[in-house]
């Protein structure tokens, strides 16, 4: 008889686990770096214009590109900028839609990069008993996966959730956000207002060491597959005659203060191995507004009149760049 | 080793397939203890040697006390166990906390910082020294005599399902559990063994189901929104404060009940009985009551080792009770974590449950009051009683003083902003539609106490489509980032 009831939860198990993936099957989640099939790179493949990239995360959404490709326009005839940041991006997923950015001939491609774009957003999963003791090599967890990238698994809540939201979008349950607004240049980002108001200073002290050290650390595997494919990146676009920089993100001088010298060494010393074995130049913005009072968070400057040196110190890299 | 991963279930399923396929009682004996030492070993790390240590200790100080005659012997013995394990606590959990307050009052005077030790608090330690040290006090009072051999005594402290959150098992209850299934008894029968029987294990299983849908599917999915909440509280609105307080009270609910579910149904599938640890709190009608439905086997311990102790000689003064209960809630509040929010909620709560107490002293007459005990009355002490420890759960969650005295504030002195409430609904829909639902499941399983067993003995494919239906909920609201339990952190 207990066989039976063990039979009963390995079917309860299985009919749950395969309504799940057939739901899955049928209505898949986009995701914000899902950008491979977005009309953008189809609309653009066959123009004229020089294009000048802009690739990474949210730490260059921030960025007016309406600004930046204005001014462009006014120096370089012909030349158009376009800022692809997305929210969440690493090289590794930068990786899968880069085909696509290659087809678009780009003249200079600016990557931006920062600590925990090299350890694939990990720090979101990290467990919080972190023990001084050496961790256990015996894992039955990684019988089943060689670590937790967020982005490779399938996450059951954002599928349901985005299911029900594009069902019910037309009923006014799920409204737009207020005052949300996209620029023109940046095709894959949007801002809400939050992303425009600067912080205050009390505020951006509230910041906790051990979070610091979780979004930073340079977990060896993970770093090193990161840096693979950055380098993968590099290698296409100079294939196709891109010019290729790297510049590092702005960060906030209480963020900064807590990042451990160790995973910074580590991390600069990625950058020089990437400059090294590709020619790239490497512009270090890490702490050059460190201090301002120009931050929506500490790793975000805000988008607002009184951030713009952000924008226009990109500019000016562009300019020096196309000179 | 989390419950709600991958690694537990299939830690569970080889040790309970071992158990099918191996009936030897020496070897069923011998591989529940490794089993046990293993699971902690997985959660620890190195810090299991704490966890020998503990059990080293105890066995052979209740051993010593057992065998000696002198009283003052068993005193300097007993005190010998309250130090160590005291004393491993105090060391892991509270060093830190104690350092930095020094640090705070040296500033003061100019001296210099002393380094914090920085040691990670080993998981579980608040429940394994408590069950040790409940065991050695037992057999001082010669209530209990000591294990019969260190392998039983180990099963005991470590026993896998409640090891690292509870319930905090009585040696009283569980030796004579291990006996009857270990004993060598030739008593050809087969219940006194470990042996997997189908009551148990449909019970079990049904158990660890609701455990695991209260952890995953009301907990983890209302955390994130109570997370938003008290991230940064100042500006927000009553009604805002409000929804976060009871969105927390019911993740901590979900959280701990439920880790005590899985624990107890993993335990019931192998056999043992572990004691019920919550009984319907949200429907406490005193502070009083909510302690002996919330986290019972906490505050049955410190009943049994802390209160009665202080309060057995001096019944007759009511200022002596007061101090009594004011210490022990005092207790389980530190007994929570090292930090001024868990003294302010053990101080919070020794004032409800000390001022009950002495109100009923001095009105007898309340005890038989036919308002109280209408059912009017009744939801009118639910609700006030569930206000009041809602308030004191602010201390739990909130860390930062300004942040909570900004929400006690606005918990106290409601404000009647309801602009922003329509907005406030829309955004947070699927956290505030767990939390109705959660209420509603509560309340229909408060008024059928007989729930869990009516399900178990549900017709097998009516099971199935009960289990189907709860691990369907589970996965389709299964965020792939799991969060630990709230109570390994004690």
């Amino acid at each position: 008889m207990n066989k039976t009831i063990l039979i009963s939860i390995l079917i309860a198990l299985t009919f749950s686990f395969l309504i799940f993936y057939t739901f899955h099957e049928f209505f898949p989640p986009q995701k914000a770096s899902d950008i491979k099939d977005h009309p953008f790179f189809a609309e653009n493949k066959n123009s004229d214009s020089e294009k000048i990239l802009l690739l990474g995360g949210s730490g260059a959404i921030q960025l007016n590109s309406t600004m930046i490709n204005q001014s462009l326009n006014q120096d370089y005839e012909n030349h158009v900028f376009y800022n692809l940041a997305y929210n969440a991006d690493t090289p590794k997923q930068r990786y899968k839609s880069i085909n696509e950015t290659v087809m678009l001939e780009p003249k200079l491609v600016l990557y931006g990069i920062t600590y925990y774009d090299f350890n694939g957003f990990i720090w979101m999963n990290t467990a919080k008993n972190i023990q001084p003791l050496p961790t256990i090599e015996l894992n039955p967890s990684k019988l089943f996966s060689s670590y937790d990238d967020p982005f490779l698994e399938i996450n059951p809540k954002e599928t349901t959730l985005n299911f029900i939201r594009e069902s019910l979008g037309d009923t006014g349950f799920f409204p737009t956000k207020a005052n949300r607004f996209q620029l023109e240049n940046s095709p894959f980002s949007f801002f809400d207002e939050y992303q425009t108001i600067i912080a205050n200073d009390n505020d951006l002290k509230k910041i906790s060491s051990d979070h610091v050290k979780n979004m930073v650390k340079q977990n060896e595997i993970i770093k090193k597959e990161q840096v693979g494919y950055l380098k993968e990146i590099i290698r296409l676009l100079q294939n196709n005659d891109t010019e290729v920089i790297i510049f590092v993100f702005p960060q906030q001088k209480y963020f900064l203060d807590l990042v451990p010298e160790d995973d910074k060494a580590i991390f600069y010393a990625s950058l020089e191995e990437i400059k090294s074995e590709f020619n790239v130049k490497i512009y270090d913005l890490s702490d050059n507004y460190a201090v301002l009072n120009i931050w929506m968070d500490h790793n975000h400057v805000a988008y607002n009149k009184k951030s713009m040196i952000f924008s226009d110190d990109i500019y000016k890299i562009i300019i020096k760049e196309m000179d | 080793m989390l419950f709600n991963s991958v690694d537990f279930l299939v830690f569970f399923a080889f040790v309970i397939t071992i158990t099918v396929i191996i009936k030897n009682k020496n070897f069923s004996y011998v591989f529940l203890v490794a089993a046990s030492y293993l699971f902690f070993y997985f959660s620890n790390n190195f810090l299991i040697s704490l966890l020998i240590f503990s059990t080293v200790l105890d066995y052979y100080v209740a051993k010593e006390i057992w065998s000696t005659n002198s009283k003052s012997k068993k005193k300097r013995l007993l005190i010998i166990s309250i130090i160590g394990n005291l004393g491993l606590l105090g060391f892991f959990k509270y060093a830190d906390f104690g350092i930095s307050q020094f640090n705070d009052l040296f500033k003061l005077i100019g001296l210099n910082d002393i380094p914090l030790l920085e040691i990670a608090l080993p998981v579980g330690i608040s429940f394994y020294t408590f069950q040790t040290l409940g065991y050695t006090i037992d057999v001082y009072r010669g209530q209990l005599s000591p294990a019969k051999s260190f392998k039983e005594f180990a099963l005991f402290v470590a026993f896998f399902p409640q090891l690292v959150a509870g319930p905090i098992l009585r040696a009283s209850n569980f030796l004579p559990q291990i006996r009857e299934k270990f004993s060598q008894l030739n008593t050809k029968n087969y219940l006194k063994q470990i042996l997997v029987q189908r009551s148990n294990l449909k019970l079990g299983l049904t158990l660890m189901s609701f455990g695991f849908f209260k952890k995953m599917f009301f907990a983890d999915n209302i955390a994130p929104f109570v997370d938003e909440i008290f991230l940064n509280p100042i500006g927000l609105d009553s009604f805002a404060i409000i929804l976060g307080t009871i969105g927390f009270g019911i993740q901590l609910y979900c959280d701990f009940s439920g880790y005590s579910d899985i624990a107890i149904g993993a335990a019931l599938i192998l056999g043992f009985k572990v004691p019920q640890n919550f009984n319907f709190p949200f429907f406490a009608t005193s502070p009083a009551e909510f302690w002996r439905r919330w986290h019972i086997s906490l505050s049955t311990w410190v009943k049994d080792y802390v209160f009665l102790p202080l309060a057995i000689n001096h019944k007759k003064s009511k200022l002596r009770i007061f101090f009594s209960i004011f210490t022990t809630m005092f207790l389980i509040g530190i007994w929570h974590g090292a930090g001024w929010n868990f003294i302010i909620f053990g101080i919070i709560h020794g004032l409800y449950v000390g001022i009950e107490t002495s109100i009923r002293s001095i009105f007898p007459s309340l005890q038989n009051n036919s308002f109280l005990k209408s059912r009017f009355g009744k939801i009118i002490s639910i609700l006030m009683t569930q206000y009041l420890i809602f308030l004191s759960f602010l201390a739990f969650r909130v860390h930062d003083l300004e942040h909570l005295l900004y929400s006690v504030q606005k918990l106290i002195f409601i404000d009647l902003e309801i602009n922003e409430i329509p907005s406030f609904i829309l955004e947070h829909k699927l956290p505030l539609f767990l939390m109705i639902l959660f209420l509603i499941i509560h309340f229909i399983s408060f008024r059928n106490p007989k729930t869990l067993d009516k399900i178990s003995n549900l017709k097998l494919t009516h099971w199935i489509i009960f289990l189907i239906i709860i691990f369907t909920s589970i996965i389709f609201l299964y965020d792939a980032n799991p969060r630990d339990f709230i109570y390994f952190r004690f």
